[in-house]
């Protein structure tokens, strides 16, 4: 309970819920079933997209090729299914496979050179659209299954199937990054590299295990994606770089690396997708819409640090300490509890 | 050392004269009118741009040299029917007709423009381009007017005084303003409509959205637009929008409208698996497997054909002519004149209605009726030696 009171997200989640409930009073169409169905289908895609940064930015580092991975693996499912008429579930597994490649690719590029992940990623996400885009000459692949069309926009009342999803690749992450050794690899090693290293945990094995999951996650949204148009478009991605950041860093996942959280990333992407959900529900005007976008976004974030303003949360602000961090990186390596804080 | 592609400027000197007088001409058309928008210029400033137009003179080249490039903004789904125009040239000119995508799916003016560089060091020498940036296209466009190399908009116009010699494209305006009046009538020409449309910083999301609006206007009333969401044409912005729209307002809703393509993808996607809004009438915008199906399952109203393969053919054969015959464009050609061009061609769009779908279903976007009258109408546009 005590660790609930203290999470960044939690104001958040109380300004997301009063500003919901003053909505749902002054639109009566905001809180009804089908509404309330697409901003937790919004939040669930955006959630997992933000998740495929959130581990990479963990690590320390940031990918710019979740988009290119989305597009790829988006084309290779399409591909598989339309052209060489594979069951649903083997073309799934080799797309999700292939994400997964592409990000231990990623990783073991940055690894071995030492290159920073943005010009790293930013090279192979523009590779990875491009043969998407080169494959099909920019033209969707039709023939989607059903099953992934009804997992995409199937619901029970307002809860979409997605949202399971979403919640699953929450959970595991979340798991992962405090109770798999290599996930807290990953946070230490973002936490402080050389102590991580000197405390004898493999810088090169984080960055691969972080890039290797980005790349599966992206191939998850992928995925969800896919039912939602009907058609396996390489487009796919274009458009996520801008959510990829804002829903871990809104949900309290440090840029700086060694910080990581996947409830707080649920969180943003519900409040992200509120907003985008409101300006069209309150019928804001076309040309004040972004600027709109981007004032209630920043309200969203100073609300996540009114917690924190106000000392509530004492153990993730002592996180942003030198001294914490070499605490988490020697907690990791000598497999104890000192990364608690900071695996959400 | 690094050489610009414009550099080196080999044809002969009578030539190059020609093309320096008219040069002239357009550069002093261009510096008359320049910050002069097209509706706001006199009858006369645009006879002046049109006559500088005429002078142009394309350097003739011989037929194994010729090679055509038709440019898209980037790999965009609606231009791909271009590929298949270039191929079907090639193989009817006995001429290269290249397609080439600039690499950029955000269409970055900067990608585009470096691509057409590219392409003349390796010896193009006509292009037909749709344009990503008017403020950085035009200087392109004019560095290859100078050596002589033809250059057509095609898909989407630039301002005048633009140096392109004219424009081929859908009327956007006009085919959204008869987009609407269908979505008015079939709605029983009263109620609520609603408008999908993409970038607002794309000249055309403005002459379509007015173009909706003098559709309603006409009605008197009895159609009111009750809601427009623009900046939605990408896979992942477009289905929350849809939603979001139809979640609050698709009790009130009588007919939705998109004029871009992902909006009517998602659209269609979600009217057909959400039946509680089966009153709302949509109509959407090109040919997406998904939409076409939509339509066959009468799970939306219908779709607007563009002519994008008509562009290709129509955009390359003209091009062919400048540079094969030197074919040059007239002054008084029966352009009609648009927001932003007094050179404008309209490439033609249809409604494909859910009797006619399955016609369509399969094809690329075409309307061969309007594209051989165009090419029939060729001498009233070009004038050739």
């Amino acid at each position: 309970m005590s660790q609930v009171l203290r999470a960044k997200w939690l104001p958040l989640l109380a300004a997301t819920v009063v500003a919901g409930i003053v909505l749902g009073i002054e639109t009566k169409s905001f809180g009804a079933s089908f509404n309330v169905y697409v901003i937790l289908q919004t939040a669930a895609f955006d959630a997992v997209v933000g998740l495929a940064q959130m581990v990479v930015l963990a690590v320390g580092d940031m990918s710019l090729a979740v988009g290119g991975i989305g597009g790829l693996v988006t084309i290779a499912i399409g591909n598989a299914v339309d052209v060489h008429h594979w069951p649903v579930g083997a073309a799934v597994l080799a797309g999700l496979v292939l994400g997964t490649i592409c990000g231990v690719v990623n990783g073991v590029v940055i690894a071995r050179t030492q290159l920073s992940g943005f010009i790293v990623t930013l090279a192979t996400g523009s590779a990875f659209t491009g043969i998407a885009y080169g494959v099909t000459s920019a033209i969707p692949y039709s023939s989607v299954p059903s099953s992934i069309v009804s997992l995409s926009q199937g619901r029970a009342s307002f809860f979409p199937y997605l949202l399971l999803v979403a919640f699953g690749a929450t959970a595991l992450v979340g798991a992962a990054l405090r109770w798999l050794p290599d996930g807290r690899s990953v946070l230490a090693v973002g936490g402080n590299r050389d102590a991580a290293t000197l405390s004898g945990l493999s810088r090169s094995r984080a960055l691969v295990v972080a890039h290797g999951s980005s790349g599966l996650l992206a191939g998850v949204a992928a995925v969800m994606y896919m039912g939602v148009l009907q058609s396996a478009t390489p487009a796919t991605g274009t458009d996520w770089l801008i959510i990829s950041f804002a829903v871990p860093i809104i949900g309290g996942t440090a840029l700086t690396g060694g910080e990581a959280s996947s409830v707080g990333g649920l969180i943003a992407a519900v409040v992200l997708a509120t907003i985008n959900d409101a300006l069209i529900v309150l019928n804001v005007n076309t040309n004040a819409v972004e600027m709109a976008e981007g004032l209630l976004i920043l309200a969203a974030v100073l609300a996540g640090q009114v917690g924190r303003l106000a000392g509530l949360q004492g153990r993730a602000h002592e996180t942003g300490r030198p001294g914490s961090r070499r605490r988490r990186a020697a907690g990791a390596a000598a497999g104890g509890a000192g990364l608690d804080p900071v695996a959400r | 050392m690094m050489h610009s592609p414009y550099e080196v400027d080999r044809t002969p000197r009578r030539q190059r004269r020609g093309r320096a007088i008219a040069m002239a001409g357009l550069a002093g058309a261009a510096m008359s009118l320049a910050g002069t928008a097209v509706a706001g210029t006199s009858a006369s400033a645009a006879d002046t741009h049109a006559a500088a137009v005429a002078a142009f003179k394309p350097v003739k080249v011989p037929k194994s040299k010729i090679k055509i490039a038709l440019i898209p903004g980037g790999p965009n789904v609606y231009f791909a029917p271009w590929g298949l125009a270039a191929q079907a040239l090639s193989k009817q000119l006995g001429v290269t007709v290249s397609y080439v995508v600039p690499p950029t799916p955000t269409f970055e003016p900067s990608v585009e423009t470096s691509t057409i560089d590219s392409l003349v060091a390796k010896g193009y020498n006509a292009f037909a381009i749709f344009p990503d940036g008017e403020s950085s296209i035009i200087p392109v466009y004019q560095r290859l007017i100078n050596r002589g190399i033809p250059v057509i908009d095609l898909a989407g116009c630039t301002s005048d005084p633009t140096p392109a010699l004219l424009c081929y494209a859908t009327n956007v305006e006009a085919s959204a303003t008869y987009e609407t009046q269908i979505l008015d009538k079939a709605i029983g020409g009263k109620g609520d409509i609603a408008f999908l449309t993409g970038l607002l910083t794309d000249a055309n999301t403005a002459l379509r959205e007015k173009g909706v609006e003098n559709a309603v206007a006409a009605t008197h009333g009895k159609v009111k637009l009750a809601q427009v969401v623009s900046n939605i044409d990408s896979p992942s912005a477009a289905p929350p929008a849809v939603e979001s729209l139809l979640a609050s307002k698709g009790a009130e809703l009588k007919g939705m409208l998109s004029t871009d393509y992902y909006p009517s993808v998602a659209a269609a996607s979600i009217l057909a698996k959400n039946k509680q809004f089966r009153h709302v009438l949509f109509i959407g915008q090109d040919n997406s497997p998904t939409v076409m199906d939509a339509i066959k399952a009468h799970d939306i109203y219908g779709t607007m054909y563009q002519n994008s393969y008509g562009q290709g053919i129509v955009g390359g054969t003209w091009l062919y002519d400048m540079v094969a015959k030197g074919c040059t464009v007239r002054a008084n050609a029966p352009f009609t004149k648009i927001p932003g061009t007094a050179r404008f061609v309209n490439s033609g769009y249809f409604f494909v209605s859910q009797k006619a779908v399955s016609q369509y279903i399969g094809k690329p976007e075409n309307i061969p009726s309007n594209t051989s009258q165009v090419l029939a109408a060729t001498s009233k546009y070009l004038a050739c030696p």
